[in-house]
C-alpha cells in the first residue's frame, strides 16, 4: 500500500497569504459561477419582457426603453462570458503550469500565493506594464490588429456554448455549426499576425498552424456530425437535451461510432487550439514561439489568454456533444418545469438547479481540461507529415465511417430501441471496467517507481 | 426586434460592408486587400443574420472566411509581390476604361433597380432560414442542383490535381 | 421527391459521371499494362449515354430546373458524338506523345457531363453549375500537357477570362433572381422591368463569352492554339453545342415570356453580334496562315451563323425552322471540326517541345504537297474546309443553308446577306488550305503516319460529312422532330 505524504499549506506560510489565497479560491469560482447563473440567462426575451412589465411598470411591445433593456442584457451577458473566459484562462495557465512541474518533477510557480496561485494575476499584470513592440519591418496595422482576431474567435464561440440548463447567451438554431465558423476567425488571426510579423519565424509557424486547423477542421466537421445525427439538431442546448443525465444516456455510450466520434473530435480540437501533441506552429525549439514570436506586452498576452480559455472551450464541446452536457440524473425536462414555477421570474428551486447543473457541466469539462494538460506533458510533438497523415488518412476516413454507421444506427435504434439501451449499458459498464483496470495499474506503476511512497508534497 | 433596432444595425452592416468591399479594390497591398474581403464576407455575414437566414450567415462565415480567404491569403502571403511585379505602374489608361466601365455598370445597376422600385419586405414563417428549412428545400426543390454541385467539385479537384502535377 | 421517371431522363448525364468514376479510378487499379483500354471506355460510356436518350422520358425534372426533351436529346447526341471522336484522336495523339493517363478521360468525361446538363438546364441556377463542370474540366483539359508553357498558358487565359465570364453571367442571374423572383427561364413571364432586362443582358454577355461571340471573343485565338489538339477538337465541339444549346433555350424563352419589349431589344442586341461575330470573326481569319489558330478564328466565325440560327428560333413565325437549323449546324460543325483538328493533330510537328517554334508547328506549309504523299489524309481534310466552308456537298453546306432558309423564314434579310457575304469570304482561307495540299509542291519532311485510332477518327468524320451532305433528310427531320419543350 501506498503511502501519500501530503502537507498543505507548507509549515511556516504566512498566515495573511494563506488567508488570500483561500479566499481568492473560493471567490473566484463563487463569482464565476454567480456571474454565469444570473446574467446569462437574463438574456432570455419572456424574462426580459417580464422584468420590463413588473419591474419596470411598461409594456414591452410600445415602449421605447425595450430595446435598450435587450442591449443592456446583452452587454451583461457579454461582459459575463468575456470575464468568465480571461478568469478560467488565468487559472488554467497556473493549474498548468503546476501540473507540468508535477509531471516532470520540478516545482513550478510557488511564490505568488500559496502554491503560486495567485502568479496568474501577476503575470497578467505584469505583460500589460511591459512595452508593446511592434517590429520596424512589421506591417504595423495588421500586426496590431491580429490579436484582436484571434481573442474575437475564442469570445463569439462562448456565445452559443452552454455550461447549464439555463446558461446559455443564444441558443442558436445553428449552433454547433456557428461555434465552428467562429473558431476560423482564430484562423485568420494566426495567418495575419505571421505574416505581419514580417519574420520567417513567425510566417513558418502561421502557415503551419493554418495548414493544421484547416486540415483539421474536416475530421471535427465529420465527427460532430455524429451526435447531430443522433440528436436531430445542430442547436448546442439541443444536442444536450437529446441526452440524459445517467452516463449511459449520453452520445458518447449510446452509439459505439459516438464513442469513436467522440476521440476523432477530441484528437482534432487538440490541433485546432494548436496544443501538444499538435504544437507545431509555435514549436519553441525549432520556431521561437511560432505566430507570435515577435509579440510582446498586451498582445502576447492576448494569445496565451486565448490558448487556456480554448481549453475551457475543448471541454466544454466535446462535453455537451457527447457527455451529457449539463443533464442532471433523474431531472427530466417535466422536473425543470415544475420547478420553475408558473410565475413570469423562475422560483428559488430553479436557480438552485441552475447551480447543480452548471456545477456538473463544469465537472465533466474540467476532467477534459485535465486530460488535455495531462497530454501536452507526457505526449512529445509530432512531425508535420505525421500530423498531416493522422488527418486525412485515419481521421478522414474515420469520421466518414462513424458518420455512416451512425446513420445505420439510428435506423436501428429507431426500429429497436431496446438495442440501444443495452449497447449504452454494456459499453458504459466496458468502460467502468477499462478504467478501474487502468487505475489500478497506475496505482501499481507508481508503487514500483516511487518505492511505495507518494510524494505530493510540492503542491 | 423592433423595425428601428433592424435599421440601425442594417446600417452597422452596411456602411463596413462597403467600406471594405471598396478596400479590396483601392488596396495597394494585396494582403491589405484580402483582409478587406474576409472582413467583407464578415459583415455580409451579418446583413445575412437580419435577413434571418442564420445558416446561410454561418455557412458563409466558415467557407468563405475560414477556408476560401484563408488559403487565398496563404498564396498571396508566400508570393508577397512588390508593386512593380503586380504592373500597377503601367496601368494607367486600361484603369481608367476599366473605371469608366464599372462606373456604367453601377448606373445601369442603379437605374435598373431605381426604376424597378421599392418592394414590401415579404413577411416569412418561423422556421424560414433554419437548417430544417433550408435542408428541406435543398433536398426536394433544388435536389438535381445540389447533386450537381457534387460533380463540380470532383471536376475542381481532380482538374486542379491534374494541373498541379509537375509531369504526366 | 424524384422519381425513377426523373432518374431515368437523367441518364445519359448519369452515365457520363460513372464513366468519369471509372476511368479515374481505372488509374489507381489498372495501370499496369497498357492504357488503350481507356479509350475504349470512354467511347463505351459515351455510347451509353448515347443510347440511354431515346428511352428519357420526355418531362419536366425534379423542380422544373431541368426538362428532358427532344431539343436536349439531340444536344446529347452531339456531344457525345463529339466525346467519342476526339477520345479516339486523344488516344492516338496522347499515346505518341507518352502523356496518355486516365485523368484525361475521366476529365473529358466530366466536360461531356456538363455539356449534357446544360443542354437540359431551364434553370439559371443549375444551367451555372452545369457550365462550370464543362468549363473547369475543359480548362484542366487545355492545361493538361505540363511541357512548355503555351498549353499552361493557354489554360491560364481561359480560366481567368471565363471565370471572369462566369461572374457575369451569375450577377445577371442575380439580378433576374431580383426581377422576378425565381432562377427559373420560365419565371420570365412574370417580370419585366429594367432590372430584368439588366439581368438578362449579363447573362447574354456570359454566355457570348462561352459561345466566343464577337465582343467576348478575344481568348479563342490563345486557348484553341494552345489547348492540346484533341482538346482543342473536343471544346470546339462540345462547349458551343452546350452553350448554344442553352443559349436558344433562354432566348426562347425570353421572346416568351417578357410582356414588353425587352425580348425585341435583346433581339437587335444579339443580331448586332451575330452580324459583328460572322464579320469579325471571318475577317481575322483571312490573314492567318497558322492553321490552328485559322480554325479558331473559323469557329468564331461559325458561332456568328449560329447566332443567325437562334434569332431565326426567336421569331414565333420561324421558330420551329430556327431551333431544328441550329441543331443541324451544331450536329454538322461538331462532325467537321472533329474532323479538321484530328488531320491538324496528324501534321503538327511533334518534338521536341510544340513550343519550340511554335507558330510553325501548325503552320500551313506543312500542309504543302499533302495531296501526293496522303492522298486520303488530304482528301479528308479538304472535305472538312469545304465543310467549313458551306461548299456542297457537304454537312457544312447543309448546316449553312437551314440557317439562312431559317433567317429567310423570319425576314431577316440583313443577316442572310451578311451571312452570305462573309461566307464566301471564308471560302478564301479553308481554301488556302486546299491549295496548298494539292497544288504545291511539298515542303517538309515527310508527315507521320496516322496512329489506326486517329484515323477511324478522321475516316468516321468524313463519312459523315460527305453522307449528311449527300442526303441531309435524315439529320434535318431528326432535328425538326426535336421540338424544345419550355
Amino acid at each position: 500500500m501506498a503511502q501519500f505524504s501530503f502537507a498543505f499549506p507548507k509549515p511556516g506560510t504566512k498566515k495573511l497569504l494563506v488567508g488570500a489565497t483561500l479566499g481568492a479560491a473560493l471567490a473566484i469560482p463563487a463569482l464565476l459561477a454567480g456571474l454565469l447563473v444570473f446574467l446569462v440567462p437574463m438574456v432570455n426575451k419572456p424574462l426580459l419582457d417580464a422584468f420590463i412589465r413588473e419591474k419596470l411598470g411598461h409594456v414591452p411591445a410600445t415602449w421605447v426603453g425595450t430595446q435598450w433593456v435587450y442591449a443592456a442584457a446583452l452587454f451583461l451577458a457579454g461582459i459575463a462570458m468575456f470575464t468568465f473566459a480571461a478568469i478560467t484562462g488565468g487559472i488554467f495557465s497556473w493549474y498548468e503550469r503546476r501540473v507540468a512541474a508535477r509531471i516532470q518533477s520540478r516545482i513550478g510557480p510557488n511564490r505568488v500565493g500559496v502554491a503560486g496561485f495567485l502568479q496568474w494575476i501577476a503575470d497578467a499584470v505584469k505583460l500589460l506594464f511591459k512595452e508593446d513592440l511592434v517590429p520596424g519591418e512589421a506591417d504595423a496595422m495588421l500586426f496590431r490588429a491580429a490579436p484582436y482576431f484571434v481573442v474575437a474567435g475564442m469570445t463569439l464561440v462562448l456565445v452559443a456554448l452552454p455550461a447549464g440548463q439555463a446558461i446559455v447567451v443564444a441558443d442558436l438554431d445553428v449552433g454547433i455549426f456557428y461555434i465552428l465558423a467562429v473558431t476560423s476567425f482564430i484562423v485568420v488571426g494566426i495567418l495575419l499576425s505571421g505574416w505581419s510579423s514580417n519574420s520567417k519565424w513567425s510566417l513558418f509557424g502561421a502557415i503551419r498552424a493554418t495548414a493544421q486547423v484547416v486540415s483539421y477542421e474536416v475530421p471535427a466537421g465529420l465527427a460532430i456530425l455524429v451526435p447531430v445525427l443522433m440528436a436531430g439538431t445542430l442547436s448546442t442546448q439541443g444536442l444536450i437535451r437529446a441526452q440524459g443525465g445517467w452516463p449511459w444516456e449520453w452520445f458518447f455510450f449510446r452509439n459505439p461510432a459516438a464513442a469513436v466520434a467522440f476521440f476523432i473530435l477530441f484528437i482534432s480540437q487538440l490541433a485546432e487550439g494548436n496544443r501538444t501533441p499538435f504544437d507545431l506552429a509555435e514549436a519553441e525549439s525549432e520556431l521561437v514561439a511560432g505566430y507570435f514570436s515577435e509579440y510582446s506586452g498586451f498582445r502576447f498576452a492576448l494569445y496565451f489568454l486565448v490558448e487556456w480559455a480554448n481549453l475551457w472551450i475543448i471541454g466544454a464541446v466535446a462535453t455537451t456533444l457527447f457527455l451529457g452536457g449539463w443533464q442532471i440524473p433523474g431531472v427530466s425536462a417535466q422536473t425543470w418545469a415544475s420547478v420553475r414555477g408558473a410565475g413570469s421570474f423562475p422560483a428559488f428551486g430553479w436557480w438552485a438547479l441552475q447551480f447543480v447543473s452548471l456545477g456538473i457541466f463544469a465537472v465533466k469539462t474540467l476532467f477534459l481540461v485535465n486530460v488535455v494538460i495531462w497530454i501536452r506533458w507526457t505526449l512529445p510533438r509530432i512531425r508535420i507529415d505525421q500530423m498531416m497523415n493522422l488527418c486525412w488518412k485515419y481521421l478522414v476516413p474515420a469520421g466518414f465511417a462513424a458518420m455512416l454507421f451512425t446513420l445505420v444506427w439510428q435506423m436501428v435504434a429507431t426500429w429497436a430501441p431496446i438495442v440501444e439501451k443495452i449497447t449504452a449499458l454494456v459499453v458504459f459498464a466496458a468502460t467502468v471496467w477499462v478504467t478501474w483496470r487502468f487505475l489500478q495499474q497506475t496505482r501499481k506503476n507508481v508503487s514500483l517507481i516511487a518505492h511505495e511512497r507518494v510524494d505530493l508534497s510540492n503542491w | 426586434m423592433g423595425a428601428s433596432a433592424e435599421t440601425v444595425l442594417f446600417w452597422i452592416f452596411a456602411v463596413p460592408l462597403i467600406a471594405s468591399a471598396a478596400g479590396v479594390v483601392a488596396a495597394r497591398n494585396p494582403v491589405h486587400a484580402a483582409m478587406s474581403l474576409v472582413s467583407a464576407f464578415f459583415w455580409l455575414a451579418g446583413i445575412y443574420v437580419l435577413l434571418t437566414a442564420h445558416l446561410l450567415a454561418f455557412v458563409q462565415v466558415i467557407v468563405y472566411a475560414g477556408a476560401i480567404m484563408v488559403l487565398f491569403l496563404f498564396v498571396v502571403m508566400l508570393l508577397s509581390l512588390t508593386d512593380a511585379e503586380l504592373g500597377l505602374e503601367k496601368l494607367s489608361a486600361l484603369k481608367w476604361v476599366g473605371v469608366v466601365g464599372a462606373a456604367g455598370m453601377l448606373v445601369l445597376v442603379v437605374s435598373a433597380l431605381a426604376q424597378s422600385g421599392p418592394r414590401a419586405m415579404r413577411a416569412v414563417g418561423a422556421d424560414f432560414g433554419t437548417v430544417r428549412a433550408v435542408g428541406r428545400i435543398l433536398f426536394t426543390q433544388y435536389l438535381l442542383p445540389f447533386e450537381a454541385t457534387s460533380v463540380l467539385l470532383l471536376v475542381a479537384i481532380v482538374g486542379a490535381v491534374v494541373v498541379a502535377k509537375e509531369k504526366i | 421527391m424524384p422519381s425513377g421517371q426523373d432518374i431515368a431522363a437523367l441518364l445519359p448525364f448519369l452515365l457520363l459521371v460513372l464513366g468519369a468514376l471509372v476511368l479515374m479510378l481505372s488509374e489507381v487499379f489498372l495501370r499496369s499494362g497498357g492504357r488503350g483500354y481507356q479509350s475504349g471506355l470512354t467511347i463505351a460510356f459515351a455510347a451509353a449515354a448515347a443510347l440511354a436518350v431515346p428511352f428519357a422520358p420526355q418531362q419536366v425534372l425534379f423542380g422544373g430546373q431541368a426538362v428532358s426533351d427532344g431539343f436536349a436529346g439531340f444536344v446529347t447526341m452531339v456531344v457525345c458524338a463529339g466525346l467519342a471522336l476526339s477520345a479516339l484522336l486523344g488516344r492516338g495523339w496522347l499515346e505518341t506523345r507518352n502523356m496518355e493517363r486516365g485523368e484525361y478521360y475521366a476529365l473529358a468525361l466530366f466536360g461531356a457531363s456538363g455539356m449534357v446538363l446544360l443542354g437540359m438546364a431551364t434553370d439559371l441556377l443549375l444551367a451555372f453549375i452545369a457550365i462550370e463542370v464543362m468549363s473547369l474540366a475543359v480548362y484542366s483539359l487545355a492545361a493538361y500537357p505540363r511541357r512548355g508553357q503555351r498549353p499552361p498558358e493557354a489554360a491560364f487565359k481561359y480560366f481567368i477570362l471565363g471565370s471572369f465570364a462566369s461572374a457575369i453571367l451569375l450577377y445577371g442571374s442575380a439580378l433576374y433572381y431580383g426581377a422576378t423572383g425565381s432562377t427559373l427561364l420560365s419565371a420570365m413571364r412574370g417580370g419585366g422591368g429594367a432590372l430584368l432586362a439588366a439581368g438578362l443582358s449579363l447573362i447574354l454577355v456570359g454566355l457570348a463569352f462561352k459561345v466566343a461571340a464577337v465582343p467576348f471573343h478575344a481568348w479563342t485565338p490563345d486557348v484553341y492554339e494552345g489547348a492540346p489538339t484533341p482538346a482543342t477538337a473536343f471544346m470546339a465541339a462540345g462547349v458551343k453545342a452546350a452553350a448554344f444549346a442553352f443559349l436558344t433555350r433562354g432566348v426562347l424563352a425570353m421572346v416568351a415570356g417578357t410582356p414588353f419589349a425587352v425580348g425585341n431589344e435583346l433581339g437587335g442586341v444579339l443580331g448586332l453580334l451575330a452580324v459583328l461575330t460572322m464579320v469579325v470573326g471571318n475577317l481575322f481569319a483571312l490573314p492567318q496562315r497558322n492553321v490552328k489558330r485559322m480554325l479558331a478564328y473559323s469557329s468564331i466565325a461559325q458561332a456568328g451563323y449560329l447566332l443567325v440560327g437562334v434569332i431565326a428560333a426567336s421569331r414565333p413565325e420561324s421558330r420551329a425552322q430556327g431551333t431544328s437549323a441550329v441543331l443541324v449546324y451544331l450536329a454538322a460543325y461538331a462532325v467537321t471540326v472533329i474532323g479538321a483538328f484530328s488531320v491538324l493533330a496528324v501534321m503538327e510537328k511533334r518534338e521536341p517541345t510544340p513550343d519550340a517554334g511554335s507558330a510553325d508547328a501548325w503552320d500551313v506549309s506543312r500542309f504543302a504537297g499533302l495531296a501526293s504523299r496522303r492522298p486520303w489524309l488530304a482528301f479528308a481534310m479538304a472535305i472538312f474546309m469545304l465543310s467549313l466552308a458551306g461548299v456542297p456537298p457537304t454537312a457544312g453546306f447543309v448546316a449553312k443553308l437551314s440557317v439562312f432558309q431559317a433567317a429567310a423564314g423570319a425576314k431577316a434579310w440583313g443577316l442572310v446577306v451578311v451571312g452570305v457575304l462573309t461566307s464566301i469570304m471564308g471560302v478564301y482561307y479553308y481554301l488556302r488550305v486546299v491549295v496548298a495540299m494539292y497544288m504545291q509542291p511539298a515542303e517538309m519532311e515527310e508527315p507521320a503516319a496516322a496512329p489506326p485510332t486517329v484515323a477511324i477518327a478522321i475516316a468516321v468524320a468524313a463519312l459523315l460529312v460527305v453522307v449528311v451532305g449527300f442526303s441531309p433528310e435524315p439529320l434535318t427531320a431528326w432535328a425538326r422532330a426535336a421540338l424544345l419543350r419550355m
